[in-house]
């Protein structure tokens, strides 16, 4: 439903901040048109947010009026938003829960548990990369082994989610998600530390 | 005295906490320390319920609630889970401890004394 709204004023202003929209899209996949699985296409991926930025970058929209350049602008923040979920396998499994009903957040969705075993393994990488002593070659290989750990995780993640359509249930999943979540920290950890 | 470990994970934000009780012969708890990878919130969490429990009972200490250690740390509604996390870690430590001394009763039936260097984890 059109409403017509002021033009000038601080109503003004503040209808335009109401009709302004969300920079956060709901889906994803369906803000950049990608098919709704785990595994994606890099290279596809990248070729579509670009095609898409430079037909709704608002630097493309200079001519036109006021409300088309904040559509412009609306609708580049959410594809660079959706492209940022999805070009992260974390953040892509977090958001393919999401849209399947069962957010990693939510506990009434099940319950999560990580063996000991697993935290242990986190608390004493953790322990290693925090400590100074820890050399620069020793954070090298961790970060490299830790590399490997997250691949294979995506790995069951895309069989988790697939089997997901023989009926199994998303547990799994989720499970692993959160894996993936404690391993990606351990990479931000040893980043900070390595990288400049 | 021996020491509960508690180690718990929150999933969701990737939290990871370690929570150590030093329990006395008479059940009390002697000294608590933690160690937490996560956001400062987590840490606080952490943090303060070390020196809540320190001088109390198990009895007392398993009883701790999420909203005390939130309302004296006036954390936001978006880091409650982060107190969730430090009673969790608490009773995880009760209950680990609790396991030893089973282990131990169970394993002095057996007329062989269990090493001492088992409750020194």
């Amino acid at each position: 439903m059109r409403v017509s709204l002021p033009r000038r004023g601080f109503l003004a202003r503040l209808s335009r901040r109401w009709c302004s929209g969300t920079a956060v899209p709901r889906d994803c996949y369906a803000e950049l048109d990608v098919p709704r699985a785990f595994a994606v296409d890099a290279a596809a991926l990248r070729t579509t947010y670009r095609r898409l930025m430079a037909e709704h970058h608002p630097d493309r929209h200079t001519l036109g009026g006021e409300q088309e350049q904040q559509e412009a602008a609306n609708r580049s923040a959410r594809i660079t938003h959706a492209y940022s979920t999805l070009v992260r396998p974390h953040r892509r499994a977090e958001h393919l829960l999401e849209l399947l009903g069962a957010p990693l957040s939510d506990e009434a969705a099940g319950e999560v548990v990580l063996d000991d075993g697993f935290l242990a393994q986190v608390m004493e990488a953790r322990f290693e990369i925090e400590d100074p002593d820890t050399s620069v070659a020793r954070l090298g290989a961790m970060r490299e082994s830790n590399s490997s750990a997250i691949d294979e995780v995506c790995d069951q993640l895309g069989a988790a989610f697939d089997s997901r359509d023989a009926g199994a249930d998303l547990s799994e999943a989720r499970l692993l998600t959160a894996r993936l979540k404690y391993l990606q920290r351990i990479e931000e950890a040893v980043s900070e530390r390595t990288d400049t | 005295w021996t020491v509960g470990t508690g180690l718990v994970g929150a999933p969701a934000c990737g939290d990871v906490m370690k929570l150590q009780l030093k329990i006395g012969k008479d059940g009390k708890i002697e000294d608590a320390v933690f160690k937490t990878f996560g956001c400062g919130s987590a840490i606080a969490s952490s943090s303060f319920t070390t020196e809540w429990v320190k001088g109390k009972s198990m009895d007392e200490a398993s009883k701790i609630q999420n909203s005390v250690i939130a309302q004296h740390l006036k954390l936001p509604p978006v880091k409650l889970h982060c107190s969730m996390l430090a009673e969790d870690a608490v009773k995880a430590a009760i209950k680990d401890y609790q396991s030893k001394q089973e282990g131990r009763a169970a394993a002095s039936e057996e007329y062989k004394p269990e090493p001492a260097s088992a409750a020194a984890q």
